[in-house]
């Protein structure tokens, strides 16, 4: 039992950064910045070390709705990594770190481990909620670092262009479920077989996998045109965001194409 | 009946809200089309997991899970409309969110 625990290390370890930081956060004195930015480096550093030593593992948790195999370990090494060198620039950066600045390094820690769960989810339900999760808490983040005016305009794009999306997933992941009786992937795959022919499931399928592509690609490019027009954006971990949202889209196309996807 | 009758009006709902959170300018339009499509998002998950027999529990928690993210997603929209406030206290152009 605890050695098959072991293989949900990384999401202890940005659990565990998450709950200090937050510490500090609520703490908010004169120190509470660096322990937030000593914590988030720890914590992502040993994410990716746990996600690169439990690589070949191969659980499922959560009556099936949790899986860890290669693929999500991949993602959360890449998730964990992204975190990390968001952590290492800003310390580079030189940023003074108030109690107040500790927002930033807890959302992002946030956003890490939703987006963990949207590359272990084997339940659309959960998947849906951790995309969601983790594309607010990237929202806060910019929102929270640099001056508001020059993120503002970027923000608002970001808003405008989510929430439809995030509209259409859950709209995608509501008719794909009804439809196949039920929001885990194992019984989606054994349904398949009856409903694959209804050209409901087909079509709420791909509007769900392409609104979260159509999601991807959208956050991503709005946050390099933000950067490309001087806006403060240096501390969104896109490379994250990318490595949690292309396991999660793997898995669904895999699911919908009946294609098995390595094990550890 | 009542299954396709609900699909029609929880189809329609979603479109409605889509089209108010895209073409309102501004956070309570947006709000606004989020919240209908929500609710549009419940019906469907209800009308499909109640009506057809499998697991009406599953529909139910969806339904939970929708609402929890309507919240959260509606908190998240008044802090970005209380944080744009507080910075642009006393601008003369600042355009309603």
């Amino acid at each position: 039992m605890v050695i098959r625990a072991l293989s949900l290390l990384p999401e202890a370890c940005l659990g565990v950064a998450g709950s200090i930081v937050f510490a500090a956060l609520v703490a908010a004195g004169s120190r509470a910045g660096r322990v937030a930015h000593r914590a988030a480096l720890t914590g992502a550093a040993l994410a990716v070390v746990s996600a690169i030593l439990t690589l070949r593992a191969d659980d499922q948790w959560l009556f099936a709705a949790y899986r860890v195999d290669l693929v999500s370990q991949i993602a959360k090494a890449a998730i964990g990594g992204g975190i990390l060198m968001t952590a290492l620039l800003g310390r580079r950066a030189g940023d003074p770190f108030s109690g107040a600045r500790a927002v930033g390094p807890f959302f992002r820690l946030v956003a890490a481990l939703a987006l963990c769960v949207a590359a272990s989810a084997a339940d659309l339900l959960a998947l849906w909620l951790a995309v969601e999760t983790a594309t607010a808490a990237l929202l806060v983040v910019l929102a929270a670092e640099g001056r508001w005016s020059s993120v503002e305009k970027l923000v608002r794009r970001l808003v405008a262009g989510v929430l439809p999306s995030a509209l259409l997933i859950g709209l995608g992941v509501v008719v794909m479920a009804g439809v196949a009786g039920s929001t885990r992937y194992e019984d989606l795959l054994g349904s398949l077989a009856i409903q694959y022919a209804r050209p409901t499931f087909l079509v709420a399928a791909t509007l769900a996998v392409w609104s979260l592509v159509a999601r991807l690609v959208f956050v991503t490019v709005q946050l390099r045109a933000g950067q490309a027009a001087g806006q403060a954006v240096h501390g969104v971990p896109e490379i994250s965001l990318v490595a949690g949202v292309m396991a999660a889209v793997l898995r669904l196309m895999a699911l919908v194409g009946g294609i098995p996807l390595p094990h550890g | 009946m009542t299954l396709a009758a609900l699909l029609v009006v929880g189809s329609g709902l979603f479109v409605l809200g889509i089209v108010t959170a895209v073409q309102r300018r501004s956070l309570i339009g947006m709000a606004l089309g989020l919240v209908l499509s929500c609710g549009a998002l419940i019906v469907l998950a209800s009308a499909l997991f109640d009506l057809t027999g499998d697991e009406p529990s599953t529909g139910q928690v969806v339904a939970v899970a929708v609402i929890a993210f309507a919240a959260a997603g509606a908190v998240l929209l008044a802090a970005l409309h209380l944080a744009a406030a507080r910075a642009n206290r006393g601008a003369e152009d600042l355009e309603p969110w």
